[in-house]
C-alpha cells in the first residue's frame, strides 16, 4: 500500500456526503487527465459503494463517516474505501443467477454487482474495526504534450 | 453537480418522461417517490418512455427505478430510449438490455 494518497475525504454517510464526494472525486480525476471512460466507471463505482454504506453500515447513526482515497498507479486509479461497520465483504457475494424474465429480476443488489463489473480488481480486508475495500481501474495513457 | 428533475408529458399512446442531471444514488432518493407516483398514473393503453437523453450518468439506483416501473406497466410496455454510450453500458452490465425495451440512442 502506498504511503501517500493523492486525493482523500472523509465523507458523511448521509445523501449529502454521496453529492459532495462524486463532485470531489470527480474533480480530482479531472485534475490527474483520467480519460472520460474510466472515470465514469470509477465514479459509479464509488457511488454503488458509498451509497452501500449509506444504507447498510451508518444504518441511519447521526455522525457515521467513512473515508475515501484516490491514487494514480502504474496502470491506473486505485481507490481505497474504509468504513468501520459490521463486518461485510461485497467480494464475498454470489453474483446472481441470469433472470429469465422481469420479474425475476433482484431489485436488491444491482449495485455490488456492478462494482465487480466495473473494477478491474476488487479487494477486501477487514482491518481491526474496519471494513476496507481497495479497487483498480485501468486508464488509457495520457498523452504526452506536444513537444515544443 | 445539481439535483436531476424529469418532466412529463402524456398522450393517449404514451406517457413520456424526460430526465435531465445525473441519476446517482443521492439524485435518485430525491426523484424516488415523485417518479413512482407518475408510473402510477400510466392508464392501461399508455406505453410508458423514459427519456435519457438528458442524463449521462444512472447508478444502480436508476435501473431499481426502471425495473419497478416496467413490472408496473408490463415490460412490453415499457421502454428506454435515446441512451448516451456510458449509460447503455450500465444497463448492459447489470444484464438488463436483454429484460428491457432501449430504443434509440441520444444524439452525438
Amino acid at each position: 500500500m502506498s504511503a501517500e494518497w493523492g486525493g482523500r475525504w472523509c465523507v458523511p454517510a448521509d445523501h449529502s456526503g454521496l453529492a459532495a464526494l462524486q463532485a470531489q472525486a470527480s474533480a480530482w480525476l479531472a485534475q490527474a487527465g483520467v480519460d472520460a471512460h474510466a472515470t465514469h466507471r470509477i465514479l459509479l463505482a464509488l457511488d454503488e459503494l458509498a451509497a452501500n454504506i449509506v444504507e447498510h453500515a451508518a444504518q441511519g447513526r447521526d455522525g457515521h463517516a467513512f473515508e475515501v482515497c484516490l491514487q494514480q498507479g502504474n496502470d491506473g486509479i486505485e481507490v481505497l474505501v474504509s468504513d468501520n461497520g459490521p463486518t461485510f465483504d461485497p467480494t464475498a457475494q454470489a453474483a446472481p443467477a441470469p433472470a429469465r424474465s422481469l420479474d425475476e429480476i433482484p431489485v436488491g443488489g444491482l449495485g455490488l454487482v456492478l462494482v465487480q463489473r466495473l473494477a478491474d480488481g476488487f479487494e477486501y480486508q477487514r482491518v481491526g474495526r474496519s471494513n476496507r475495500l481497495r479497487l483498480r481501474f485501468r486508464t488509457q495513457p495520457v498523452a504526452a504534450p506536444p513537444a515544443a | 453537480m445539481s439535483t436531476p428533475r424529469f418532466e412529463v408529458a402524456s398522450s393517449p399512446q404514451v406517457l413520456s418522461v424526460w430526465f435531465h442531471g445525473r441519476l446517482d444514488s443521492a439524485g435518485c432518493a430525491v426523484l424516488n417517490d415523485a417518479l413512482l407516483a407518475q408510473v402510477e398514473q400510466v392508464e392501461p393503453n399508455q406505453q410508458l418512455r423514459f427519456d435519457l437523453a438528458g442524463s449521462d450518468f444512472v447508478a444502480s439506483a436508476f435501473l431499481r427505478l426502471c425495473i419497478l416501473a416496467a413490472r408496473r406497466v408490463g415490460g412490453e410496455r415499457f421502454e428506454l430510449a435515446h441512451l448516451t454510450p456510458l449509460v447503455r453500458e450500465v444497463f448492459v452490465m447489470a444484464g438488463l438490455d436483454s429484460h428491457l425495451r432501449i430504443g434509440g440512442a441520444a444524439a452525438p
